[in-house]
């Protein structure tokens, strides 16, 4: 016979794992399965422990979708309090049920039963249950990644304490169908929460990971997502008097002179939720960095205060001629570069001001000035060489990702060529190549104090790097698919990557391990961005779909209503984050109104609020002619820049 | 698809050819309906060159058996072998965990205090002199003069052309001034430094064809608190 039987199979690789040789050869002989040479199933423990449990039910197929069709019936029938909590089981079931029916090659079986069932499960399965799909034989089981990542990992399922029991209930009354249990067992982790069942929004609220909801356990690190205590800097001659920060040394608080808003407001205090400033190391500031820290503030208490009933202006630049070849772009933090890169592995970097980008002297200049000068800075440029626009060759793939330091001396870029390159503005070539990821990099971000920068790629890892390190300093595994997109926290601690896998994680920077896993989107997360405050982190997926999540408890805060069609590409926070700016490829900007959605008193169930709290989230929504979204930014005085390129086409 | 697909060569106007057929209705089942008309043909000639290369591979395999027929042994095992070849996947979780584990204990490092840009050891960075082979020349080379210096050997040839300048630079001499550089000479000097370590490099000059001047150089002393750059001769 051309096919062997699963149990036996599965027997012979349990027995070749225990190296019990002559055993082997013997039930080889009995059941005839053949010479040493013939295949046997390559399957991880966990298949192999459901198959030899399940395997008296193997015969017989019309099993599965009976048991299956009455564990819907019986979610159905149950009261609302637990049903919704029930039907996240189903998805789950599904599948194992339909890899189950495939492992003992009735094929004709779970064809069938995925056209039956399949249709029913949520929308956001329906993609990977197309890729399941592609599954048709056992063989298949092992190169197929996302019947891989079912197979040897189990689907976390949230019950309350009652509906637990009545499951448990129902599937006692189920004895002559052991084909649930058996997957449950197997293949489904429940955990138990004490108190009511959800409701069918907050259900919706946190499914859509690739395996499920985050365990408890998972999210119960602290995170200390406070902001670290600004240095102190002297600002001289600035029209208002002078601002000392909070001081690095917590023992009396400076009295404050004259605050322009609350900005300068800092608590005395220190916060309890932020990291000591020594957590990781971070790179001092020279006293170049400080004038310019100087100037950063000064122009910050110059800002324009925004809400719900003064938006911002926005300035839109539009990249004429390159509607399929910019990929990526970015803005530096004082807002007077703009960097862009192409797939045709260039990258440009433009001017948004009139002072135009020099170039270094040649090294026998360089000999000649006075580098005790007050302006060698300057004079160290050449003056001739100037331009309005540069260009930086160097990668040989599309350039996914570019993004500038917050000193603004050195440009990072990502590309699909698998490496990471370090570009020096000043010079206007490439420094140095990062390769470690040996396949694409979506993205690169560079730490908010600088030194650090982080990447992540196909291989589905983010990477922690320093400049001075050819080799990553921190690895963080766990997503289950690409890693999309990634950003650091505001105080450098953290990190975040959003993945294909429909999660976003966060990490510590200091140990690499995850701290938070968040759930909920519906579909890969394309964006990131952190708070102001550093507490809450919001994400943009590729249907459209926004999530603001809390970090202290690693919850939403807030799903945001659908309201963009396209992938969300940008997301940026106003600098003093009272509103949420997000651009996607349906060429429009919505703005949201950020304290809003983060305001935690209980919404007042009165009558006369006839709008419910969802709709007054969305502020503005400002539409191009059809340039999709590619970046967002807010200046330091909060006006927004969005670039965009122009689709000519129709 | 296993039928070689003749029928595309002759492929009247109006009728699509059975493969091209079957290659839509893949698309379709994997959910691709928005396709341009030549990604067809493309995905045709890949998939015959595919399977054609897999065929010979595994006539090749069938032979070494010494067997008469291709087998499905054959036709897996050359399957496996190309598709290690073109496509490789990403290290399984499990791997990438325990590379996680034992890279993540060390700590962050600290941060040494310096001047100017942070960067790797210099050898992994693109920070060195950039090379250029200038063509060789027909004029007559001219016999150099150098000061005796420990650290320099310079050969003079007085062959005839079909040389080209090499230029080797003693090496440990790159220069961090604070921020790389790139240069550019306009005059075809040559300097020369040396660093603390004393090297022998071996320089071959030939004149190039524009030099107005016999070509200069100059050497300077060893620096051991400073490191210099020297110059690359582009011609312009």
């Amino acid at each position: 016979m051309s096919e062997k039987s699963t149990p036996l199979l599965a027997v012979l690789q349990l027995l070749r794992k225990y190296n019990l040789k002559s055993t082997e050869d013997i039930l080889r002989k009995e059941a005839s399965l053949g010479d040493v040479e013939c295949e046997s199933l390559d399957l991880p423990e966990v298949e192999l422990a459901s198959i030899l449990t399940a395997h008296h039910t193997e015969s017989d197929p019309f099993t599965y979708e009976l048991a299956y069709d009455g564990l819907k019936k019986f979610i159905e029938n149950s009261l609302d309090l637990y049903k919704y909590e029930l039907s996240t089981l189903l998805y789950p079931v599904f599948v194992h049920m339909y890899l189950l029916l495939i492992l003992y090659d009735h094929v004709e079986h779970a064809v069938s039963f995925l056209e039956k069932f399949g249709i029913e499960q949520e929308d956001y399965y329906q993609e990977d249950l197309k890729k399941l799909s592609i599954v048709k034989h056992k063989d298949q089981i092992k190169g197929n990644e996302l019947a891989e990542i079912y197979s040897t990992n189990k689907f976390t399922v949230q019950l309350s304490r009652d509906a637990s029991s009545q499951l448990k209930r129902y599937l006692h009354e189920q004895k002559n169908s052991s084909v649930i249990i058996n997957i449950i067992n197997n293949h489904i982790q429940i955990e138990v929460h004490d108190g009511p069942g959800r409701t069918q929004a907050q259900v919706r609220a946190t499914a859509g990971g690739v395996l499920g909801e985050p365990m408890k356990s998972e999210n119960r690190t602290k995170v200390y997502y406070g902001l670290l205590k600004e240095p102190d800097i002297q600002v001289l001659p600035a029209p208002v008097e002078d601002e000392e920060e909070v001081e690095e040394t917590p023992d009396k608080p400076k009295k404050k002179k004259a605050k322009k808003d609350n900005l300068f407001m800092k608590k005395p205090k220190s916060d309890p939720n932020a990291p000591p400033n020594d957590r990781i190391p971070l790179p001092d500031l020279k006293e170049i960095d400080k004038v310019e820290k100087g100037k950063a503030l000064r122009e910050a208490s110059k800002r324009v205060q925004l809400g719900p009933d003064s938006l911002p202006s926005i300035c839109f630049y539009t990249l004429l001629n390159s509607g399929h070849t910019a990929i990526s772009c970015d803005i530096c933090d004082d807002s007077t570069l703009l960097a862009v890169g192409f797939n045709n592995s260039n990258i440009k970097v433009w001017t948004l001001t009139p002072i135009k980008l020099r170039g270094m002297k040649s090294a026998e200049k360089l000999q000649d000035i006075d580098r005790e000068a007050g302006d060698v800075l300057v004079r160290m440029m050449e003056e001739k060489d100037r331009d309005t626009c540069r260009n930086l060759f160097g990668h040989s793939g599309p350039v996914y990702k570019v993004a500038f330091d917050p000193f603004k001396t050195m440009l990072l870029s990502c590309s699909e060529d698998t490496t990471v390159r370090l570009w020096s503005l000043q010079c206007w070539t490439c420094l140095v190549v990062y390769r470690g990821h040996v396949w694409p990099v979506w993205d690169v971000r560079w730490s908010p104090h600088g030194h650090y920068f982080a990447s992540s790629g196909h291989d589905r890892t983010a990477r922690l790097w320093a400049t001075d390190h050819h080799l990553p300093l921190r690895i963080f595994i766990g997503h289950y698919s690409d890693v999309d997109c990634i950003q650091f926290h505001p105080n450098s601690n953290y990190i975040a990557t959003g993945s294909s896998d429909r999660t976003v994680r966060l990490w510590d920077c200091l140990t690499g391990s995850q701290v938070r896993i968040m759930t909920g989107h519906k579909s890969t997360i394309f964006t990131l961005a952190f708070s102001v405050c550093g507490r809450w982190i919001a994400s943009g997926g590729s249907g459209g779909d926004m999530m603001v999540w809390d970090l202290s408890t690693g919850g939403p805060a807030a799903s945001l209503p659908p309201a963009h069609t396209a992938p969300i590409h940008a997301l940026a926070f106003s600098r003093d984050g009272t509103v949420l700016s997000s651009g996607s490829l349906d060429c429009t900007i919505k703005l949201w109104d950020f304290t809003a959605i983060t305001d935690e008193s209980p919404i007042e169930e009165t009558l006369n609020n006839l709008i419910p709290k969802e709709d007054k989230y969305l502020l503005q929504s400002f539409a191009t002619k059809s340039s999709p979204v590619k970046g967002l930014h807010f200046t330091r005085r909060n006006l927004l820049l969005a670039v965009g390129t122009y689709e000519s086409s129709a | 698809m296993s039928e070689k697909d003749k029928s595309k060569s002759g492929g009247q106007a109006k009728h699509i050819p059975k493969d091209a057929q079957v290659i839509m209705s893949i698309m379709k089942e994997v959910g691709i309906t928005d396709y341009e008309p030549r990604v067809v043909n493309q995905l045709l000639e890949f998939t015959y060159r595919y399977v054609t290369s897999v065929l010979d591979d595994a006539r090749i395999f069938a032979n070494h058996a010494k067997k008469k027929t291709i087998d499905l042994d054959d036709v897996r095992l050359s399957a496996q072998m190309q598709l290690d070849k073109s496509f490789t996947n990403p290290p399984p979780r499990e791997v990438l965990l325990e590379i996680a584990r034992v890279k993540n204990v060390n700590p962050l490092p600290l941060i040494k205090p310096h001047c100017g840009l942070r960067l790797p050891p210099d050898r992994y960075c693109l920070s060195s002199c950039n090379y250029k082979l200038k063509p060789a020349t027909k004029k007559v080379i001219t016999k150099t003069t150098i000061t005796p210096s420990p650290s320099i050997k310079t050969v003079t040839t007085s062959k005839a052309p079909q040389q080209t300048v090499v230029m080797k630079r003693p090496p440990g001499a790159i220069v961090n001034v604070g921020t790389p550089k790139t240069s550019l000479g306009t005059k075809p000097v040559l300097k020369f430094s040396s660093s603390s370590k004393v090297v022998k490099p071996a320089v071959r000059v030939t004149a190039g064809p524009s030099s107005q001047a016999p070509i200069k150089m100059e050497t300077d002393e060893p620096m051991s608190h400073k490191r210099k750059r020297e110059d690359d001769d582009y011609d312009l």
